[in-house]
């Protein structure tokens, strides 16, 4: 009797062990981002994650992609419901909010193994977005920024020799093309959204503005210009309605504008080989400054990846590994190439000219590129940028002057804070600012 | 009249009909002849009233990516019209001929509980489902979109149902006919041209489901196509001309259910009981 | 015979618990909600302080409420004006046979089956300055210099109500001409032995019958207009300058540009007390009801 108990008992044993070896073995990952797979971004991830799955026989990843503009609300509704996959991508701006909400999981430990040269070898702004107090949450993997781009040949037909360099010489170059070709030339983006307020930064920031301070004159100056130019006409009116960026590329394409501000992203996207070739005149230089001798001082925008903060413990050190394949220098260098977007990592930077020469001019204003989360108070970030965009779209429609609307706007973000954080970001912004205009 | 001349006068109002359809689907010729263009060529100005290099590249590609998602559309949209009407028939005939004490009160709420945007819902459903484990499920999206087209479908057919004479099923009663089989045999049968009409309106509101398809199926492989439309709607901008030429894709199926209700109304009423 | 009563709650009792789980508990959930201080991190960390009517109060006050309250009425009400008259007209059109009539009818389904990211992106350039409407004026003669159709302060309300007119013909065409295929022919020949002519036929033969459908629509149409989203946020994003504003886009944008997730339910919750007057409005018109089975 004993020893049959005894089986019984060593045969349950052994089943045990055995199933919950299996249910060990298999550990599935799901990362979600909003890069399609019919494009290289989203192509060459999910590679990587079959490369990984290959060396990793017991992990499964599943690849989750959203649609652009939702992929914000799906984050906010996961970290409500507590249902965040493992790792995420959230777009450049949204990352200071999420951190300080808690959903993404401090890295710091991780990073410490992986090696800190590693973490340094990202460019400071990127690495200061990506952190808080000193602790790490997220990778940037992408970079852009904007720059004006312009058709030689339509300059040329108005008698323009060189790009305009200075706010004065878009503002006449401008004038003369409009009167030789009877076309708006400069196309700018002032829709109300994120990509409205992105646009912006460079005419504020270029002339010492700070988004926390739009009261001031600096600030102003820059409305002033660019309503300035809207209201003679320079600036289609129908910028105010666009979809986005990428609805300014077709106009420029077809030649019914001679500037553009963009990002580099373009030249993955609308402005492919195929078109550059049969263009032929397409060129980029920075966005012009208010006086000659500064520089352009710009926001820069790109993707990020993080862990979820509720990630299962168990999952977390696959989760990780993963993680860190994706940020690998050689890695991300083909995402760049690929999404004609700008290196994070320092020793990536100057390879990418030898492939694509023509972002030269983002590379050089990366030099000096601000994150908008920390320059516009963190997590309030969103909120400001909103008051921002329907501030300079009332000075373009004349519902009021820049002076008025920026005095409004400015009173309105400073109730957003208490008064220790206001002073707290207000010199947040002035530093960061400083820092990059000494430069 | 003989019969060219009955002809002719039909045709006459053939005409006369072509003109109001021609003012309202114009929009629609554009968005079509869109998906023959490049982006560029869709934006140019003056506009183009014909597509100058028409290529059937972007419905070719709209076709291959849209193709998948049609088996999940279908499940959706069906399971929704099958859930939502059957509840809903039976509960438009009890609010419209009787007078119930709850009736009232859930006319009240059928209404009223449609107003909200679909955006402040999810969030109470999904917290709903996901206890019940029924995320990543069709289930859990037929009965999101149910929360609307119940209460859509049951205050449509509420209003046919009172406009059938009263007498016709108090006659059917006084001959000792059971209500089941009222319902079945008088009722239904008058009233498939408005089960047509609101069931072709439900299926519409199914087949275009966004947020709920969205947010409670997480599997890539079980999305709707609604959300198949959005993969030409990324970060870097609009591929206007698939997104174009998808729409007419994804329109051709409900356009094909209206045609079949179409023709289910005029037949339904030839079988009415008005003699 | 109460028999019957009794064995009608069968029919009733699913719709009924239906919209009580899953219709009622999200009413409550914004409810709840929008007396509470919600922004990004109390909503996701659950802590959000309850601050009883400060939400309603801080809205209220927003200038910008005033214009989407008001641009709302105005959508609403142009918007169910226009498309019944044209979806009646249709239908009285439509009420007999010809060749391709049921082509023609579906193809008039179509605003209202096509993805409203694509017709409302067509309308918003119809719309430009440099957009179809202004060409097509502009090459006539009649105007000079492009109309600021969306890119003014008044007009882009109206524009965006004229595309929402077209996008809503398609649901009053289709339940009026069903419930006009359902007038009895006799009632129509009496009358017209009676020496009535065809504008009396339909005063006082089919507005009538039609009843309580016009209601039903009218009903049905009040609530999917005032709940109208996507159409305004792809054409103007509520803007320029937040002039085209209505209750919905105003609530989203405060949730999701502004985080205020408190705010936004409130703003829900005067929508949802807004239709509801609406649609008491509307029912208290009576119908002269035919005698309900006892």
């Amino acid at each position: 009797m004993k020893w049959l108990l005894r089986t019984v008992f060593i045969v349950i044993m052994l089943l045990v062990i055995v199933f919950t070896g299996f249910a060990q073995k298999n550990v599935t990952i799901t990362v979600q981002d909003y890069f399609d797979p019919a494009q290289s971004m989203g192509k060459f991830i999910e590679e990587k994650m079959v490369e990984f799955e290959n060396n990793h026989p017991n992990v499964k990843i599943n690849h989750t992609y959203i649609p652009y503009s939702q992929l914000l609300p799906t984050i906010l509704q996961e970290a409500i419901t507590k249902t965040v996959p493992e790792i995420i991508m959230v777009n450049n701006p949204n990352i200071s909010q999420l951190i300080k909400a808690g959903v993404l999981k401090d890295l710091t430990g991780k990073v410490k193994e992986w090696g800190w040269e590693n973490w340094e070898d990202y460019l400071k702004g990127y690495r200061d977005n990506g952190s808080y107090e000193d602790k790490i949450y997220a990778f940037q993997i992408t970079g852009n920024n904007l720059a004006l781009f312009y058709r030689k040949s339509l300059l040329d037909k108005a008698g323009i020799a060189n790009p305009p360099k200075t706010w004065q010489e878009l503002e006449e170059q401008c004038k003369k093309i409009k009167e030789v070709l009877n076309i708006t030339p400069f196309a700018y983006d002032g829709e109300a959204s994120d990509e409205g307020s992105f646009q912006f930064y460079s005419f504020l920031w270029s002339n010492g503005g700070s988004l926390l301070e739009l009261d001031q004159p600096e600030a102003i100056e820059a409305l002033q210009f660019l309503t300035d130019m809207f209201k003679k006409g320079y600036i289609p009116r129908d910028v105010l309605n666009i979809t986005s960026q990428g609805d300014l590329t077709p106009w420029f394409v077809n030649g019914e504008v001679a500037f553009m501000i963009n990002g580099c992203w373009e030249f993955g996207w609308h402005l492919t080989e195929d078109v550059m070739q049969k263009l032929g005149d397409v060129k980029v230089t920075s966005i012009p400054v208010p006086e000659k001798g500064m520089h352009s001082i710009n926001a820069f925008g790109g993707e990020c990846y993080g862990i979820s903060s509720n990630i299962d413990p168990a999952k977390y050190d696959v989760a990780w590994e993963f993680l860190e394949s994706l940020l690998s220098s050689d890695f991300n260098l083909r995402l760049n190439i690929a999404s004609a977007s700008l290196p994070t990592r320092a020793s990536a930077v100057n390879e990418i000219l030898t492939e694509m020469p023509i972002l030269e001019p983002f590379l050089e204003q990366s030099k000096y590129a601000l994150p908008m989360a920390l320059m516009g108070g963190m997590e309030n970030y969103g909120e400001i940028s909103s008051i921002l965009w329907v501030s300079i779209q009332k000075a373009f429609t004349g519902v009021a002057t820049p002076e008025e609307v920026f005095k409004e706007a400015a009173q309105n973000i400073k109730g957003i804070f208490s008064p220790e954080d206001y002073e707290k970001y207000k010199q947040l912004a002035r530093t960061l600012l400083q820092e990059a205009s000494k430069k | 009249m003989n019969k060219k001349q009955r002809k002719e006068c039909k045709l006459k109002w053939t005409l006369i009909a072509l003109i109001p359809t021609i003012i309202i689907i114009l929009p629609v010729y554009f968005i079509a002849i869109g998906g023959f263009q490049s982006t560029a060529e869709i934006f140019h100005r003056p506009l183009y009233w014909f597509p100058p290099h028409p290529s059937m590249e972007f419905y070719n590609q709209a076709w291959v990516t849209l193709f998948p998602y049609l088996k999940n559309s279908l499940i959706v949209a069906l399971g929704n019209l099958a859930l939502t009407l059957t509840v809903a028939v039976p509960a438009a005939f009890a609010l419209a001929k009787f007078r119930l004490k709850l009736g009232k009160l859930t006319f009240l709420i059928l209404l009223f509980t449609q107003i909200l945007p679909a955006t402040a819902v999810i969030l109470p459903l999904f917290l709903i489902f996901n206890n019940f484990g029924l995320i990543n499920n069709y289930f859990s999206v037929i009965l999101g979109i149910a929360v609307f087209t119940i209460p859509f479908a049951t205050v449509i057919l509420r209003a046919y149902i009172q406009g059938i004479p009263t007498s016709i099923i108090e006659a059917a009663f006084i001959d000792g006919a059971d209500l089941f089989r009222i319902f079945r045999s008088i009722i239904l049968p008058l009233l498939s041209p408005a089960i047509a009409t609101a069931g072709t309106l439900t299926f519409i509101m199914a087949w275009g489901d966004f947020i709920f398809s969205l947010t409670f199926l997480k599997d890539q492989t079980m999305q709707t196509m609604s959300i198949g439309i959005y993969r030409f709607v990324g970060q870097y901008g609009v591929e206007w001309n698939n997104l174009m030429a998808g729409s007419m894709i994804f329109a051709i199926l409900p356009i094909i259910v209206a045609l079949l209700a179409g023709k289910a109304i005029v037949s339904g009423l030839t079988a009415g009981a008005f003699k | 015979m109460k028999a019957f009563s009794y064995k009608m709650y069968f029919f009733l009792i699913p719709a009924l618990v239906y919209q009580l789980i899953f219709g009622v508990y999200p009413l409550i959930y914004n409810l709840i909600l929008s007396f509470k201080d919600v922004n990004l991190i109390t909503y996701i960390g659950g802590t959000s302080q309850w601050i009883g009517l400060s939400n309603y109060v801080q809205i209220l006050k927003d200038p910008v409420f005033k214009k989407a309250i008001f641009n709302t009425l105005i959508f609403t009400g142009l918007s169910l004006c226009f498309q019944f008259i044209v979806g009646f007209c249709l239908a009285l059109l439509f009420n007999r046979t010809f060749p391709l009539k049921g082509l023609f009818q579906s193809l008039i389904m179509i605003p209202w089956v096509l993805p409203i990211m694509v017709s409302g992106s067509f309308f918003r350039w119809f719309f430009n300055d440099q957009g179809m409407a202004n060409n097509i004026l502009l090459s006539w003669g009649f105007i000079d210099k492009p109309i600021p159709w969306i890119t003014s302060q008044i007009l882009p309300i109206l524009s965006i109500t004229a595309a929402n007119i077209w996008l809503g013909i398609p649901f009053t065409f289709i339940l009026l001409y069903t419930g006009l295929r359902a007038i009895p022919l006799e009632l129509f020949e009496s009358a017209e032995i009676d020496g009535a002519n065809w504008w009396q036929n339909i005063l006082f033969i089919t507005i009538p019958i039609l009843k309580p459908v016009i209601i039903t629509i009218l009903t049905l149409g009040c609530i999917l207009t005032v709940k109208a989203f996507d159409l305004i946020w792809i054409m103007t994003k509520g803007g320029p300058g937040d002039v085209s504003q209505l209750l919905t886009t105003l609530s989203y944008s405060l949730a999701f540009n502004k985080f205020h997730f408190g705010k936004s339910s409130s703003l829900l919750v005067i929508m949802v007390l807004l239709v509801i007057s609406l649609t008491i409005l509307f029912n208290s018109i009576k119908v002269e009801e035919e005698s309900s089975i006892e």
